[in-house]
């Protein structure tokens, strides 16, 4: 990115937004590189690299909002930017007021993260690995029939926004992802299985371990069967604890409780679950690879717990829904509301999903669910989903259970809460990390057989 | 924005290096779309974005890199940096550009003016018949979304084509409240026609269904659990066969054998009733195009007929990779992607039956009304849906209304378990998401029945 070359063109856009007739208005622009390959069958076979950046233009007249975006830093668009700003405020009528945001204590604010080892990632790092990734997959079980995908990206780019009150923010953060998925057969009987990493250093990267954990879990999958229908306790597996959690997160937005479309509505300072839930968020969570010290509207974060003993302690609000409620923003304000890091608070004294499974006794190890984006409604929360996991029997995990569903009601489920673990994972978000434990869930509705 | 000559520099740099095949992917794209919550306009937006992707292929190995810089020099580096990856002894000669040839799937009436302000209009209409209709009905949230693109694929075998895109599409979601539940439907028709197709779509009825379907829900009870025969309703109740064929039958997951139906060419695969198509060639269809993004031209392809696996879903690299040729199905959803194989228009073709009579003839079971989305895992062909409005079969009579119920199965148990299938055939829109991003897709099926499938319900 020519730095110079964008500073300039910005101060152009700011110069004529100022002199437009719009009463406010912020800039934000974003640049992206990354590059990537996959491999297939001892080859690179798949190689990209690219460059993109974006320049978008908000802008506020009479209490209303629109905004209009350009790939391009072509001058000449920047009268198309702004006339279509205006244009698409004057046709906006949002009964809530919307508002640009600068502390005038913290107008300048500054986040840059990078792992400083960016340039380590070149062509034939991630080709090296990749293909020892590769080699050793195939090498480890003789059902292994194929590494179906294997692919290394790296990314990294600023982001800049400006605002009229004053606001300026730079952000710059790296990330390096590595994903694999393997195919097994076993007496005619087909099992995928994939895995993902990612983190700031490839060389923090184990490939023994990554290879065992993903070989593991696939052959584990073999041998399994349905259940009879029924109602069986369960233990959502870490990873699918976060993903469960994770789609009713809207729920918690405060504007959604002003619109009516959360059940949480006027239940703040209730109790919604289990006295042994806690849900906090972190933004600057020592463990999380990216610390989030201010939201995109220029608002400190704080750290909070959302659910406290089972207590709806507080929503997440940003700077819009705190004109309409009264309530001061929460730091949630991602161009609408959003979560930095959270977590589950794990029970430490329950440190292992064996230790767990101990504690339940009989039931179903949950390890992952599928059609989250189709079969369940977020804001009802009635859920009905794909699942696979392993019998527990006599507390021990035993054998491979599929073909089934996991359905109930999502605020009526955190209510069955009968153990939180210790076992904590954690998945990358839009904004932050989520870290979670594996959770025990008393009386959940199985389908099979 | 690039010259014939400055395209073929930088498809001699990625030549550089001796690989067989360079393409150049150049895409222009507007897109406008509001937003309304009830009857308020909470956001309106304009884009305009452009850039290039360019591929280079040696044998199977492929090289992709793209930028919205149309800087020439800055893309001839990345094009010449790219070719590094993939070198040969064997020089590829560039054939001679054709001339510019332009199609387009979209049917588009430039004398109709159409502004932001006639899609609030069209909106509001949905939006005040729903929240009129029903004191239950608490919210309608909706937006209208409309594009206009072009892509130019140019290639190092002369190839020099563009096609044009005019899609636009409305959807309107209501939402009932009986004051303890919450339950949605939603309408999302698409085109590539102008808005006069949207003119002419039933607005009013539809919304009306929506709204009796989600009031419906908030009553109904749950689904029963197990294996048992299921109806489904025509229209994108094809994204059954989307997800438990479709998928597998691309060259995506084909052509590295990991589809459970890449060795089944010929052979039966489902139940003789069933017959399917990809048909890319549907004028003004959601789903439609005369060039894919490969620059090949779109086809009408037979899947399966009468049961027997005919034909599967090809793009440039599945072909190298499986020894035949291209099907034109090479889609991305911009040019950040390189293309793979996907759908277009997918359905299970009309078959001789009566709706009304399968539901007769149908003792116990589901009547999935209207399906929601689902995924599957092409390795294994194990797919899941879910059911957005149902109702229990008992004694050949659609009975209560059922909730919470998502359909499991095997693609190839499930295509074998059709067992009627009926000559309602409609087709319905969608977005297929898959390594080449999200496209625009059409599913449809007339109404069918599934003898066992199992039903992930709570009762």
């Amino acid at each position: 990115m020519d730095i110079n070359k964008v500073n300039e063109y910005l101060n152009k856009l700011s110069s004529a937004a100022s002199n437009s007739s719009l009463d406010e208005f912020q800039i934000k622009y974003s640049y992206e590189e990354s590059m990537g390959l996959d491999i297939f069958e001892g080859e690179v076979s798949n190689y990209e690299n690219s460059i993109t950046q974006l320049i978008s233009l908000s802008g506020k007249k009479d209490g209303q909002m629109g905004g209009a975006a350009t790939s391009s830093l072509d001058e000449e668009f920047i009268p198309w930017l702004i006339d279509k700003t205006i244009s698409a405020i004057e046709l906006t009528n949002d009964e809530d007021e919307n508002f640009f945001n600068c502390d005038p204590e913290h107008p300048n604010l500054e986040s840059v993260q990078l792992g400083g080892a960016y340039d380590k990632n070149t062509y034939d790092k991630f080709k090296e690995i990749g293909l020892l990734i590769e080699k050793k997959l195939l090498e480890a079980d003789s059902r292994i029939v194929a590494v179906d995908y294997l692919s290394l990206n790296c990314s990294r780019g600023p982001a800049i926004r400006r605002n009229s009150l004053g606001l300026n923010m730079y952000t710059d953060e790296d990330l390096v992802t590595i994903g694999a998925g393997i195919r097994a057969v076993e007496n005619g009987i087909t099992k995928s299985f994939g895995k993902s990493w990612y983190g700031q250093d490839i060389d923090e990267f184990d490939v023994d371990e990554f290879v065992n954990d993903l070989v593991a879990k696939a052959m584990a999958k073999f041998g399994g069967s349905s259940v009879k229908s029924g109602t069986y306790d369960v233990i959502l597996h870490n990873k699918v604890a976060i993903k469960l959690f994770g789609s009713f997160l809207s729920s918690f937005s405060s504007y959604q409780m002003c619109k009516d479309l959360s059940v949480l509505k006027g239940k703040e300072g209730s109790r919604i679950a289990s006295e042994c839930l806690t849900f906090a968020e972190v933004p600057m969570y020592d463990k999380a690879i990216f610390k989030v010290p201010f939201d995109d509207e220029g608002v400190l974060t704080t750290e909070k717990n959302i659910i406290e003993n089972g207590v709806f302690k507080t929503a997440l609000y940003d700077i819009k829904t705190q004109h309409m409620t009264g309530v001061k923003s929460t730091g949630n304000g991602f161009g609408g509301i959003d979560i930095s890091n959270v977590m589950i608070v794990p029970d430490e004294s329950v440190p292992t999903l064996e230790e767990l499974a101990g504690i339940m006794g009989e039931g179903i190890l949950i390890t992952d669910i599928s059609g989250l984006h189709a079969g369940l409604n977020p804001i009802s929360g009635d859920f009905s989903l794909l699942s696979e996991g392993f019998r527990v029997v006599d507390g021990k995990i035993g054998q491979a259970v599929e073909q089934i569903t996991m359905s109930g009601n999502f605020f009526e489920m955190i209510n069955r809460i009968g153990k939180i673990g210790g076992d904590v994972d954690k998945t990358m978000g839009s904004n932050g990390e989520f870290f979670a434990p594996s959770i025990i869930i008393k009386d959940v509705a199985i389908a099979g057989e | 924005m690039l010259s014939d000559s400055n395209i073929n520099r930088i498809l001699d740099a990625a030549l550089s290096k001796n690989a067989d095949f360079a393409e150049v992917f150049i895409e222009d794209k507007t897109s406008t779309s509001v937003r309304m919550l009830d009857r308020n306009v909470m956001g309106c937006a304009n884009t305009l974005g452009s850039g290039i992707g360019i591929r280079i292929m040696l044998g199977t190995n492929v090289v992709y890199v793209y930028s919205n810089d149309f800087d020439i020099d800055a893309l001839t580096k990345m094009a010449s940096e790219a070719a590094c990856a993939l070198k040969s002894d064997n020089p590829t000669k560039i054939a001679e550009l054709a001339s510019l040839c332009t199609t387009s799937a979209s049917i588009i009436n430039s004398d109709l003016k159409v502004s932001e302000r006639d899609y609030i209009d069209y909106l509001s209409k949905g939006i005040d018949f729903a929240l009129n209709y029903n004191e239950k009905i608490a919210r309608v949230s909706s937006n209208f979304s409309h594009s206009y693109k072009t892509v130019r694929i140019v290639n190092s075998r002369g190839v020099n084509k563009q096609e044009i895109y005019n899609r636009s599409r409305a959807s309107i979601n209501v939402i009932a409240d009986n004051g303890t539940e919450k339950q949605t439907a939603a309408i999302a028709p698409g085109t590539l026609k102008d808005f006069s197709f949207f003119t002419d779509y039933p607005l009013i009825e539809q919304v009306q269904k929506k709204c009796d379907s989600a009031i419906r829900m908030l009553d109904a009870g749950y689904a029963p659990s197990g294996k048992m025969p299921v109806v489904i309703g025509n229209g994108f109740g094809g994204v059954i066969f989307h997800e438990a064929c479709g998928h597998t039958l691309e060259a995506t997951s084909v052509g590295i054998g990991s589809s459970p139906f890449a060795d089944k060419l010929g052979q039966q695969i489902a139940s003789s009733v069933v017959s399917a198509r990809d048909n890319a060639k549907i004028e003004g269809e959601w789903g439609s195009y005369e060039t894919d993004d490969e620059g090949n031209e779109s086809s009408n392809l037979l899947l399966i007929e009468n049961g027997i696996l005919k034909n599967f879903l090809v793009d440039e690299l599945g072909a190298r990779r499986m020894g035949c040729k291209p099907t034109g199905c090479g889609r991305r959803e911009n040019y950040q992607y390189a293309p793979t194989s996907r759908m277009s228009n997918t359905y299970i073709c009309a078959g001789k039956d009566k709706p009304e009579d399968i539901i007769a003839d149908t003792e116990y079971g589901i009547y999935a009304a209207s399906m929601g989305g689902g995924s599957v895992d092409t390795a294994t062909g194990e797919f899941n849906f879910a059911v957005n409005e149902g109702y229990m079969i008992r004694n050949g009579k659609i009975a209560e209304p059922v909730r919470g119920a998502t359909l499991i199965g095997m693609g190839s148990e499930v295509l074998m378990n059709i067992d009627r299938v009926a000559d309602d055939l409609e087709l319905s829109v969608g977005v297929c998401g898959s390594i080449s991003g999200s496209v625009p897709v059409t599913v449809g099926q007339p109404t069918l029945r599934v003898s066992e499938i199992t039903v992930g319900g709570r009762d």
